[in-house]
């Protein structure tokens, strides 16, 4: 008991997460850089362990990383751009709660050990990521106490951000839900220009296209945003988060926190 | 990596989580404990925390956490249901996860969050022991199967409140009132619920008028009753019937928590 107590202790990961201090850029088993950031907070020891089953992918936009009620094959650690978590009901609409990027894994449930998710996660901004196979990864866990602990904590503050997301899709209007939603997406891919398409963000947004397009004209009229083909450009990032309900700060904290900060 | 061996030893258990039969423990001031992660410690987990579980009675509308305020202790119910609410700046409300005899409320604090998020007020009363948020933290690392268990509940947490994220914003009023009439008669065990629809409509997150409407619509159908201050579910499966599917969706997630 106290012997394991001391150790967790020890182990630093109730902490700052190392990434900041790291020393030198961490590769995967292709020596392809990792930028995942939970990879990036665990000891060399164990990102050691974890490299060599490190498989790089590329992820284009749309691609179902996993599908609702499939087994899961994969955990996904991305490098960059953005999936979306959505729930489906059974006529067939969709909505989106949660959003993983860098900060994050897709394949959360099997570090509890279910082996399937309830929920689609698809690529919402096109990206990479470093993938290791289910049975590995639980294999692996057993012996990296602390991408154990640093998992579960992320599981938590993705929980903050699911509930967050669950008030906002309530209380909240669509136009300051969008103005929301493009800010998370913004925050996630660091360019102006989001290759979305006023059919996606209803499905995200759980809403038709007419009223997300209604509303993207709303903020495109204010000169927040400009709509063009596929795309919406963020002109004025301020008047945007003025724009946006106060559930894009909360969310924002909660990713302070996840970052140890 | 012995520590790694330990923590992960409670992961494997999580499987098949057998917690002890409700009252095979007590807490310091020696009234049974009925809640499922506590029952689900093995005995020297449980000897560490136990001297410092406090029984409390938890009537209704009791608040246990504060938006923004500090989390001075966690619980753990025997009985009784907590609702996890979301306050708008606006001042309107909905709730956003309920918490039972399966879970602990004070989450945050399993990862050194010591505001909590969400008001967490009890909406079924009931009784349960807390433990100081100072105490829970210094103790937690030590307790590798106590936090096993924790961090499966939080993922099942976050399941159901994904499907409570679509369910408010996809399904209508009457679905979702059906539901959460239901979700709540599961952790009652009792036909008449004491609540206004004046609450109902805080955590349904719609005016009153709404609720009024929708639950006069399920008693003209003979599935609920309504009197002052009281929801009494007359029909249970016509209501399950009524209800969207997000409840069916809920209550299997509820099954992997031991809960029913």
């Amino acid at each position: 008991m106290s012997e394991a107590c001391e150790s967790l202790q020890g182990s630093g990961v109730e902490r700052k997460p190392r990434g900041e201090n790291r020393r030198s850029i961490r590769t995967d088993s292709t020596g392809r850089p990792v930028h995942n950031s939970i990879l990036q907070s665990i000891s060399d020891t164990e990102y050691n362990l974890l490299r060599k089953h490190l498989e790089p992918v590329d992820l284009p936009q749309r691609h179902i990383l996993h599908e609702a009620g499939a087994k899961l094959e994969f955990a996904y650690f991305l490098n960059d751009g953005m999936a979306s978590v959505v729930v489906l009901t059974s006529d067939g609409r969709s909505v989106e709660v949660a959003i993983i990027g860098r900060e994050g894994i897709v394949g959360t449930p099997l570090a509890v050990g279910l082996s399937r998710g309830p929920h689609r996660i698809v690529m919402q901004i096109a990206g990479s990521a470093v993938r290791v196979k289910s049975a590995v990864l639980r294999e692996t866990l057993q012996s990296t106490a602390d991408l154990y602990l640093i998992w579960n904590r992320y599981v938590l503050i993705q929980g903050l951000q699911i509930a967050q997301i669950a008030a906002c899709n309530r209380l909240h209007e669509i136009e300051q839900r969008l103005a929301r939603w493009l800010l998370m997406c913004q925050d996630r891919v660091e360019t102006e220009t989001l290759l979305v398409t006023h059919e996606f963000l209803a499905q995200m947004l759980g809403t038709g296209r007419p009223s997300v397009s209604l509303a993207a004209g709303i903020l495109q009229r204010g000169g927040l945003i400009e709509n063009v083909r596929g795309a919406v450009t963020i002109l004025d990032r301020p008047g945007l988060e003025a724009a946006s309900c106060e559930c894009y700060f909360v969310m924002q904290r909660f990713g302070a926190v996840s970052n140890g900060q | 990596m012995a520590n790694g061996d330990v923590t992960v030893e409670g992961t494997a258990q999580l499987g098949r989580l057998v917690p002890l039969l409700p009252g095979a423990r007590n807490d310091a001031a020696g009234k049974a404990i009925n809640n499922v992660i506590l029952l689900s410690l093995p005995d020297e987990e449980y000897n560490l925390l136990r001297p410092h579980l406090e029984s409390v009675e938890l009537p209704q509308h009791k608040i246990l956490h504060e938006p923004g305020e500090k989390i001075d202790q966690a619980y753990f119910l025997n009985d009784g249901m907590t609702s996890l609410v979301a306050m708008s700046v606006d001042g309107r409300s909905v709730e956003v996860g309920i918490t039972g005899r399966e879970g602990m409320v004070g989450m945050s604090l399993t990862v050194g969050l010591l505001r909590g998020t969400f008001r967490a007020i009890m909406q079924m009363s009931g009784s349960g022991t807390r433990i100081s948020a100072e105490i829970f933290q210094t103790v937690l690392p030590c307790c590798p199967t106590l936090r096993s268990q924790l961090s499966r509940f939080a993922l099942m947490q976050g399941l159901q409140v994904a499907q409570l994220a679509a369910c408010n914003r996809l399904h209508d009023i009457d679905q979702r009132l059906a539901r959460w009439l239901l979700m709540c008669q599961d952790r009652v065990d009792s036909q008449s619920l004491p609540l206004t629809h004046e609450f109902l409509a805080q955590m349904l997150g719609t005016g009153r008028p709404s609720v009024t409407l929708a639950a006069g619509a399920l008693e003209s159908s003979g599935l609920i009753e309504n009197m002052r201050g009281t929801v009494r579910v007359v029909n249970r499966k016509s209501l399950e019937q009524a209800a969207c599917e997000c409840y069916a969706v809920i209550q299997h997630f509820n099954g992997g928590l031991g809960l029913k």
